[in-house]
């Protein structure tokens, strides 16, 4: 069986993370992992590798910005693919992401299809 | 002597005639000769394809299994053909079917989020926390705010999204789209124009609704401009929200209430044996 892929879901809104993170589920061989801010998904990516970040820009403590320019200047995850999830009308925001390093972005309101294809697309898996 | 010299001359002649004579046989004895040979040739050619021809009438036994297997071929060729069809059909009604699932489960894992989170909390600006974020990240809007009904029957405006709460006026119930709303506890989804609407003519209005008392409503201006449409799943969850955003919120202030009064096990007992 081939090993399983693991995506790091950080999101300060339960509602959201249960969202994104149930669309993620459904994903065969990859394991999610739930982190409530910037600072909480930065412990969990010390302790363990992840294939996938997807990450909220408005956070309490630490906010998604920084959290992409940390990750994209750490040595095990600098290359890691990152899904930014955006508002409508966060443009500045969302360019700002894009040029720290975020490969893909999200708008809400989410659909769970949305997400499976985005992170799909970006592991390389099969849609 | 003249006479036997003249005699002499004509058998001479007479010689050569028939020398070529004899030649002209050779030559053409030669022609009927190779004549001969080609004919042979030929007749052996044409033996051979007759043999090769009485091979084939011989074998009519094995023309008539192969044309019966070609039959066969045949029709297993169009039984597979139909089978194929019929998977293809089939593939693609399991395909919509899929998909339809697929639907149905995205739908029931938001409603169920929803109702879970909604129901996660009795701390009162917790759970209107939460059903901003529902009407935020799951039907899509930053344009709307949140009424409560005061004693007096008038919905006054407690909390908003997207605009200043003091821009926003107490509705008297039955008076307007918002009162009307109110008053006949239904759901109003306005029908037409998907523009940021005037402060009297919001796109949705959800009235909370406890037992039949109405708790308050959530009024929604507008939607996010990349929504393209109200879906069922949008319906449903501004249904939910109707039912249990009410029952959320009352629990809440409920339990408010209640933490000011010891509610022991002998309180619980009576209540539940009342």
């Amino acid at each position: 069986m081939a090993e399983s892929l693991h995506a790091l879901v950080v999101e300060d809104s339960p509602t959201m993370r249960q969202l994104i993170c149930f669309a993620l589920r459904r994903i065969r061989g990859l394991d999610v992992v739930e982190a409530d801010d910037g600072v909480d998904g930065l412990k969990k990516l010390s302790g363990q590798r992840f294939d996938i970040l997807i990450t909220d820009i408005n956070m309490p403590v630490m906010d998604g910005l920084k959290l992409v320019s940390l990750v994209r200047k750490d040595a095990v995850h600098k290359n890691i693919p990152i899904v930014i999830i955006t508002t409508e009308g966060a443009n500045e925001d969302r360019q700002r992401a894009m040029s720290l390093g975020a490969n893909a972005y999200i708008t809400k309101p989410i659909q769970a299809p949305q997400v499976i294809a985005c992170v799909k697309e970006l592991l390389g898996m099969k849609p | 002597m003249a006479d036997d010299k003249k005699y002499g001359m004509q058998d001479i002649g007479k010689g050569e005639e028939f020398l070529q004579a004899f030649k002209r046989g050779i030559q053409f004895t030669e022609q009927l000769l190779e004549e001969n040979e080609r004919l042979k040739y030929q007749i052996i050619r044409l033996e051979e394809e007759n043999r090769a021809i009485a091979q084939i009438s011989m074998s009519h036994q094995a023309y008539e299994e192969l044309l019966s297997k070609m039959r066969l071929v045949e029709e297993e060729h169009h039984t597979l053909m139909a089978r194929y069809q019929s998977a293809e059909g089939e593939s693609k009604e399991f395909k919509e079917r899929y998909e339809e699932i697929e639907d149905e489960n995205n739908r029931l894992a938001n409603l169920y989020i929803a109702s879970y989170q909604l129901h996660s909390t009795l701390d009162l600006k917790e759970v209107v926390r939460i059903c901003f974020e529902i009407i935020i990240n799951l039907v899509g809007s930053l344009d709307f705010a949140l009424f409560i009904a005061s004693e007096s029957g008038t919905l006054v405006p407690v909390r908003t999204q997207g605009r200043a709460l003091d821009s926003l006026h107490p509705v008297p119930l039955g008076e307007g789209v918002i009162g009307r709303a109110a008053k006949e506890r239904m759901l109003y989804i306005r029908g037409h124009k998907r523009v940021a609407s005037a402060l009297d003519d919001p796109m949705v209005v959800v009235p909370l609704i406890v037992k039949n008392e109405l708790l308050g409503m959530f009024v929604i201006y507008s939607f996010l401009t990349h929504k393209p449409a109200m879906t069922d799943l949008d319906r449903e969850l501004l249904n939910l929200l109707a039912g249990h955003a009410g029952t959320a919120i009352c629990s809440a202030r409920l339990h408010l209430e209640a933490a000011r009064v010891k509610f022991e096990v002998d309180s619980y007992l009576r209540a539940l044996n009342s």
